[in-house]
């Protein structure tokens, strides 16, 4: 047995077990023919008959550099693990299928850094991808991923927030803000603002402090903005991660109907990475739209405006050194990078930069839905970028006592690894600094 | 016997071949687009000539993409290679010979000294391909036996005409071995991995103008 089998034997979930328990080979191959013949893109096929097997995109990455360059672990290389099998015509059992499971949902980010790697183009995410439909088809889900979509499903967010929870953690984070502004107020449902401001899930649940910055953040750069009072203020989706489509489908259409009926001009987004991918990218296609119907704009965008055009005013900027980690959604996904380090200029006195950066950043091994996998797979994924922790500790020795990070998930990620390896670091968000040093 | 058979295998032996590439090229072309049109709407919306040519040329040209600085020796030899394949049918003088006699195409022909440099280049990029294939851990876990038979049969037809084109004794033998490897090969273009030949540009081209037009990042 090898090496890569054993881990999967280790890999005890009960999500997975639940859907497999209910095992149909029958039924299997026929969602399995279903998504290949009928949903899928040609491209599917187009990349398995284009890939000439040359092993070029290994070390592009993360997992495969961490873990020793076990061809497993190599993004050609997880594609024999998990799709190659499913589509093979040979006899599927609930260990392969469980097999395929972990490797698409556990062992990839979808981050797309292999897409740059790869001569040929072949879309190592997009046939992960391919199989995580499928598995969600076959109801053979890790257990926390499936809870939060469960929670998207019937609530339209992904902490099973109910609607006057919403509104009451609004309410107490204005309260807290009036401590320091007595004038300050968070608005919502304010028709025919010029910003719409959403937000993802655990915002309200985990980082509350995060709105109240916001709103003194808007307060002070004059911004007409709103948060929406009902459904649609959530603009995360770990649908697109698990496969539902059809969800993801759901929340986004309530996300930008909820802007249009607010009359907005725009969305604008708080900082995270998958949001973006879901509002940008994704979640719009699928329900037809070839750009998002009302303007996105992220977080760093938005914060690079404010001070580009001097809305907002430094009152001395931060002295520790700090490093950036890209977040692979923000720039392989939308080209932020050159914006962010702008943003980071009029905050900060020393950018200290990780190699390689921009857009050929190393994920922080928590995307594409790993982290939200769970306990049952945290260490794979720790253990899976020992190469972040590796530029982390570079940076720190040239001085970096701060890694920032404009992406929820990427912040979950890097705490795990920072703890994990015992990196001295604080990991702090674009908007913790500037409201730490802009005049109030 | 050998006779006729390399007069079949030099006319309509060839021929078919070329026929069955370029049908073959042709039905799978077809069936991409026929379904790209169902299926795909994104594809059709997304994809911009513009991005999709600056895409594959960034990864065309050696040393311009950051992967193909990162494997020098890699992209060198797979350089010289593509060199040798692509312009060896057309150029070598024999080849020529051949294309002119039959009527398809009048070319340039390469001096011997370049055509025979290529070639041997090209056996040694061969083996070392191969060597990898057999060597890395990574290569070897992802490759399948059709990968095998492939550089095999590529190797099959370098070899044999570096044997025929030096008159080693059965070069005959070796000439016929090295057309008959040559029309297979060709014929297989649409239903192997060589099918990267007419699918690159549109799989790196399609990833091209996801990031380049939707994205707005640099994807090389
Ligand atoms: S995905 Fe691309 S780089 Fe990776 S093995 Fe296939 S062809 Fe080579
Ligand atoms: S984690 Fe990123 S680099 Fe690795 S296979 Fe997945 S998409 Fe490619
Ligand atoms: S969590 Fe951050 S680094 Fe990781 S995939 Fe998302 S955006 Fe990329």
């Amino acid at each position: 047995m090898t090496e890569s089998n054993q881990r999967i034997i280790d890999a005890d979930d009960k999500g997975l077990d639940a859907g497999l328990a209910l095992f149909d080979e029958a039924k299997v191959r026929r969602i399995i023919k279903k998504v290949v013949d009928e949903e899928a893109s040609p491209r599917l096929k187009a990349y398995l008959s284009t890939c000439v097997h040359c092993g070029l995109c290994s070390d592009s990455c993360h997992y495969y550099l961490s873990r020793d360059k076990d061809p497993a672990y190599s993004p050609a290389g997880k594609v024999k693990e998990c799709l190659l099998p499913l589509i093979s015509g040979k006899k599927i059992t609930p260990a392969i299928l469980k097999k395929a499971a972990v490797v698409a949902y556990t062992r990839c980010n979808l981050c797309k850094r292999c897409s740059l790697y790869c001569t040929l183009g072949v879309d190592i995410a997009y046939l992960i991808s391919v199989v995580r439909r499928i598995c969600h088809l076959c109801g053979v889900v890790p257990h926390y991923i499936q809870d939060t979509a469960n929670s998207h499903s019937a609530t339209f967010n992904q902490m099973w927030i109910k609607d006057d929870e919403w509104l009451d953690c609004l309410y107490w984070q204005e309260e807290e803000a009036r401590e320091e502004m007595p004038e300050i107020s968070i608005p919502v449902e304010h028709e025919g603002a010029d910003v719409m401001y959403s937000v993802i899930g655990p915002e309200p649940k985990f980082r509350a402090q995060l709105i109240y910055q916001a709103a003194v953040i808007m307060e002070k750069a004059g911004i007409n903005w709103t948060f929406p009072g009902t459904r649609g203020w959530d603009n995360s989706d770990m649908c697109m991660y698990t496969g539902d489509y059809e969800t993801m489908g759901r929340l986004k259409k309530a996300h930008f109907d909820t802007a249009i009926r607010l009359k907005v001009n725009r969305i604008v987004m708080g900082e995270c990475g998958h949001a973006f991918r879901s509002v940008f990218d994704t979640g719009n296609r699928y329900i037809g739209w070839k750009t998002p119907p009302i303007p996105i704009v992220h977080a760093v965008e938005f914060y690079h405006e404010l001070l580009t055009e001097n809305k907002i005013t430094i009152k001395k900027k931060l002295a520790t050194p700090v490093t950036f980690h890209d977040p692979c959604n923000i720039v392989r996904g939308s080209g932020l990078h050159e914006m962010a380090r702008t943003v980071v200029g009029h905050i900060c006195e020393t950018l200290i930069e990780m190699e390689p950066n921009r857009e050929h950043n190393f994920c922080c091994g928590a995307g594409g839905g790993v982290i939200n996998c769970g306990p049952p797979f945290k260490n794979e994924r720790v253990l899976g970028n020992r190469v972040k922790a590796e530029q982390l500790m570079a940076a720190k020795a040239k001085g970096a006592d701060i890694v920032i990070t404009p992406c929820h998930n990427c912040h979950g990620g890097l705490e795990d690894i920072i703890q994990h390896y015992g990196i001295d670091m604080e990991i702090k968000f674009l908007s913790d600094i500037i409201y730490e040093t802009m005049e109030i | 016997m050998s006779h006729t058979l390399y007069a079949f295998m030099t006319g309509l032996g060839f021929q078919l071949a070329l026929a069955i590439c370029l049908a073959g090229t042709l039905f799978k072309l077809g069936l991409f687009f026929k379904r790209v049109i169902k299926k795909d709407a994104a594809f059709l919306t997304f994809f911009s000539f513009w991005y999709a040519s600056r895409s594959i040329l960034f990864h065309l040209i050696p040393f311009a993409s950051r992967n193909s600085r990162l494997n020098p020796q890699m992209t060198t030899i797979s350089t010289i290679f593509h060199a040798a394949v692509i312009t060896l049918p057309l150029f070598y003088s024999a080849h020529a010979v051949l294309l002119s006699d039959s009527g398809i195409l009048f070319l340039p022909r390469f001096p011997e000294i370049v055509s025979d440099t290529l070639a041997v280049a090209g056996v040694a990029a061969l083996l070392f391909f191969m060597g990898r294939r057999l060597l890395l851990r990574d290569v070897r876990f992802i490759s399948s036996l059709m990968d095998y038979l492939l550089l095999g049969s590529l190797m099959v037809l370098f070899s044999s005409a570096l044997w025929a084109r030096f008159q080693m004794p059965g070069f005959l033998l070796a000439s016929l071995i090295h057309i008959i490897a040559g029309n297979l090969l060709i014929a297989s273009i649409p239903f192997t991995r060589l099918s990267h030949i007419f699918y690159m540009p549109i799989t790196r081209g399609y990833a091209g103008s996801e990031f380049g037009g939707v994205r707005m990042v640099k994807d090389w």
